[in-house]
């Protein structure tokens, strides 16, 4: 247990360390949300600055660091300029939306990976196994916003999906089964295009584990003691490899807030990614740290996660912990 | 088998080496010292052969390294030929303990299997920048041909080779920089009866021909008093007791008791 | 008597890049039950080749030329994998060179030994458990419930050698191959999984196959010698009679070698 707490305080050093870097990285970068409007002829400098000075952008960094800490400690995170609203609030409902995308595509594509890396991992070197490896090498090889724009296309040509958009006009007025089908009608696609993505990393390093586990010299001593493949493949060989898969499953949670920014732009869901990308564009600074601090901390529970998993799992580590 | 023991000039000297090595429980956790040696002293002369004999965990492998350079005893002195290695200044040491090379026990693991047995060979020298790329080539593939391999087989994969051949081409290694002193941590241990005996009967044929020293570690004693000078054996980080092998009969240390844990951690 | 093994005319042949290449040419040999025979030889002589050719575990790239593996009067070559599972554990088992990689790291121990038990018995988990528990003190631990839920990292090598004994006599097999079980370990250890070895041979009643490329090793445990080189049987005999007056030239040579005969020759009187 004593690992597991150092563990935790690493994770709150890290966090905290990434919000001071990028809150100072962000607010180093030239420029702010009012230089637009500085651009534009009819409105005097006087009243830029004047505003300025309202939403206390001219103050010093650290005074800014300060009273933005004092927000996010009150759970608003500051305040957005371009929506007119705390933070704190705004980024959490678009994170649900990207949540809720990337948790079903992270589960599917576990579901898939897994089960199909044990099976070519049995029929390793056969016509099954190099199927697979080709496959996933020439997914690796199209670019997810290829994907994304080929399945919008089939989307608009067939009509059988939504081409785009969370939910439909008049969703409010559906009954909570209807609710649920117009939601799971709009994920397919966005699912699929992730799912499309993240599965051929994560086939290839989970044969590979698998496929190692396989080699070892105990799976030829279990072999010699008449152990049935089912029960070798499952009792004895996935233990062995689950210490790469569950690092492997830590990382995917980690990117769980990141890895759709793309296919959200492209397909209209109105997740973190168009906000950040707005943000941006604005440059509203503070909803970009919001949003990199919510980033982090997702990454850092994940990390916290895997290193419990693997201290449950593998005796080895708790033996070095000791 | 003579015995050079006292009659030529002494070549290595160790005097009280120290070495233990820091352990810790987790990263606040308390730490504890495991001394691996405690106050070591001993000589070896030019020409001969020390047998080095113990359990695991008698500081054998601890003491080839720190006598190696490898690693660097906490007190004491190492003399190599009147001169205290141990003075020497970090930066300039490890040119110092060029003299020593060593040879492992573990050849599939000691050989970078991506190199070719020529390249392994050439190491050494390219590290010192001795030589020409060609010069090194020559001297390689000599030394490859002096331990008993064909030339031929120069430009291939060390896990192309048999066992007993790795350990040729690293004992060839070990002979690049024209060592004065070859140490042998377990170097002969899983080789086959007549592979052993045939490297054996290789390292003593250097020996006649280069004058060179071995100071080797074995915990065979059949092995220790057929082919050394001296034995001298090793418990808990001190020597035990030198013998010369005429009057080595096994056991001199008492077998492991059956059910005990790990190696005895001493607190510190 | 009927014999229990009977190796008659096998001949293994490996296809690798340079072609086929003979390992195993014409080999006879036979065990009665209860015997022990050692198989001497150096790597690359064809032992451990012809311990996996009984086990039915060659490699793709062995191919089984000619001969036949009789087994308690049943023909082992030609079965089905199904057949040979039945068999491997249960009544032929192997114990292996290294213990360190022949056990699971992130298996407890004592479960590692009820596998095997599972694997052939219909028995369930505290049966199993009971079982293993009672092979474990059959080894020798002294602490068996500590050593049960041990892994195998947490055990010093001659440990770790007595579980895989204990995997390999839990179902009570008729034969065992010792495929080089004491080369890993130091001279201590060695002795105490010898002493182990011969005690439970006696105990059990088991016939062992003993391979080892240790002539000391043999005298202690083998009742009868069998010398192979390159592939085949160059010299057979009682233990005494190979080992200390051996006939072919190789085994005069390897004998020659050995510098712990004096040792052993005092024991083979």
């Amino acid at each position: 247990m004593a690992y597991l707490r150092q563990r935790l305080l690493h994770s709150i050093f890290l966090l905290l360390g990434v919000t001071v870097f990028s809150f100072a990285l962000c607010e180093m970068a030239p420029g702010d949300y009012f230089d637009e409007m500085r651009m534009n002829p009819s409105v005097s400098r006087e009243t830029v600055e004047s505003i300025r000075q309202q939403y206390g952008v001219d103050q010093p960094l650290p005074v800014r660091f300060g009273r933005w800490v004092a927000s996010a400690l009150q759970g608003e995170f500051g305040y957005s300029l371009s929506y007119n609203s705390p933070i704190g609030p705004l980024v959490w409902a678009r994170a649900r939306n990207t949540l809720l995308l990337t948790t079903m595509a992270t589960l599917l594509a576990w579901a898939i990976a897994v089960p199909l890396a044990v099976w070519t991992a049995h029929r390793r070197g056969k016509w099954e196994d190099r199927a697979c490896a080709a496959g996933t090498s020439a997914l690796l090889c199209v670019p997810d916003i290829l994907v994304a724009l080929g399945l919008m296309l089939l989307a608009v040509q067939t009509g059988w999906f939504p081409a785009g958009g969370m939910v439909s006009v008049g969703f409010d007025d559906l009954s909570f089964v209807g609710k649920a089908k117009d939601l799971a009608w709009h994920l397919v696609l966005p699912v699929s295009a992730l799912v499309l993505g993240i599965l051929p990393a994560l086939v290839r390093h989970s044969r590979a584990a698998v496929g190692e586990a396989m080699q070892a010299p105990f799976v030829d001593a279990a072999r010699a003691h008449g152990i049935r493949p089912m029960r070798l493949m499952f009792r004895h060989v996935l233990p062995a490899a689950a210490n790469p898969l569950i690092t492997l499953f830590g990382l995917t949670v980690g990117n769980l807030l990141g890895a759709s920014l793309l296919i959200e732009v492209v397909m209209g869901w109105p997740g973190l990614g168009p906000l950040l990308l707005e943000a941006i564009l604005a440059r509203d600074l503070l909803v970009v740290i919001g949003v990199t601090v919510f980033s982090t901390f997702f990454l850092v529970a994940g990390n916290l996660l895997t290193d419990s998993l693997l201290f449950a799992a593998d005796p080895r580590i708790r033996a070095e912990a000791r | 088998m003579q015995s050079n023991c006292n009659s030529s000039p002494e070549l290595m000297r160790a005097v009280a080496l120290s070495k233990a090595y820091a352990q810790r429980r987790g990263l606040f956790g308390r730490g504890f010292a495991v001394e691996a040696l405690c106050g070591v002293d001993f000589e070896i002369h030019r020409g001969s052969t020390m047998a080095i004999v113990g359990e695991s965990g008698s500081g054998k492998s601890a003491l080839a390294k720190c006598l190696a350079g490898i690693e660097t005893a906490d007190r004491g002195e190492i003399w190599l030929e009147g001169r205290n290695l141990t003075a020497i200044p970090a930066a300039r040491r490890l040119a110092a303990f060029r003299a020593v090379q060593l040879v492992f026990q573990d050849s599939a693991s000691s050989l970078n299997p991506g190199f070719t047995a020529e390249e392994i060979v050439a190491e050494p020298l390219v590290i010192e920048r001795w030589g020409t790329a060609s010069d090194r080539k020559l001297l390689a593939l000599n030394l490859i041909e002096q331990v008993g391999i064909d030339a031929k087989s120069a430009s291939r994969r060390p896990l192309e080779f048999s066992g007993g051949q790795r350990q040729r081409l690293a004992i060839a290694r070990a002979l690049a920089l024209q060592p004065k002193l070859i140490i042998l941590d377990e170097a002969l241990s899983g080789l086959d009866l007549l592979t052993r005996s045939q490297i054996v009967d290789l390292l003593r044929e250097l020996q006649a021909q280069q004058g060179l020293t071995y100071l080797h570690i074995t915990h065979d004693m059949d092995l220790a008093r057929r082919w050394s000078d001296e034995v001298v054996a090793m418990r808990s980080g001190r020597i035990a007791e030198r013998r010369p092998p005429s009057l080595s009969h096994a056991p001199v240390l008492e077998p492991e008791l059956a059910d005990e844990p790990l190696p005895v951690r001493v607190g510190g | 008597m009927l014999q229990l093994l009977s190796i008659s005319n096998l001949s293994v042949w490996f296809s690798g890049a340079s072609g086929l290449t003979p390992t195993l040419s014409s080999l006879r040999l036979a065990l009665a039950p209860g015997q022990v025979i050692g198989l001497l030889g150096e790597s690359g002589c064809g032992k451990t080749t012809t311990a996996l050719a009984i086990l039915g575990l060659l490699p793709a790239a062995a191919r089984v030329a000619s001969g036949s593996i009789r087994f308690a009067g049943r023909e082992l070559l030609g079965s089905s994998e199904a057949e040979m599972r039945a068999l491997r554990g249960a009544q032929i088992s192997l114990i292996p060179q290294e213990p360190g990689i022949a056990l699971n790291p992130v298996l407890r121990v004592g479960e590692q030994i009820g596998e095997v038990l599972r694997a052939h018995l219909p028995w369930g988990r505290k049966q199993c458990r009971m079982a293993a528990e009672e092979m474990l003190a059959q080894v020798g631990f002294s602490d068996v419930p500590r050593i049960y839920q041990a892994f195998p990292h947490q055990l010093s090598g001659g440990q770790q050698q007595r579980v895989t004994i204990a995997q390999a006599l839990v179902c009570r097999p008729q034969l065992v191959i010792a495929d080089e079980p004491t080369s890993s370990l130091d001279p201590a250890s060695r002795a105490e999984i010898l002493a182990l070895l011969k005690r439970l041979r006696h105990s059990i009643g088991v016939a062992m196959l003993f391979i080892s490329h240790q002539p000391a090793v043999l005298a202690e445990i083998a009742d009868r010698v069998v010398v192979m080189h390159k592939g085949r049987i160059v010299e057979e005999g009682p233990t005494a009679q190979v080992l200390e007056n051996p006939q072919h030239p190789y085994p005069q040579a390897l004998l020659g070698c050995d510098w712990s005969r004096e040792s052993y020759a005092v024991e083979l009187q």
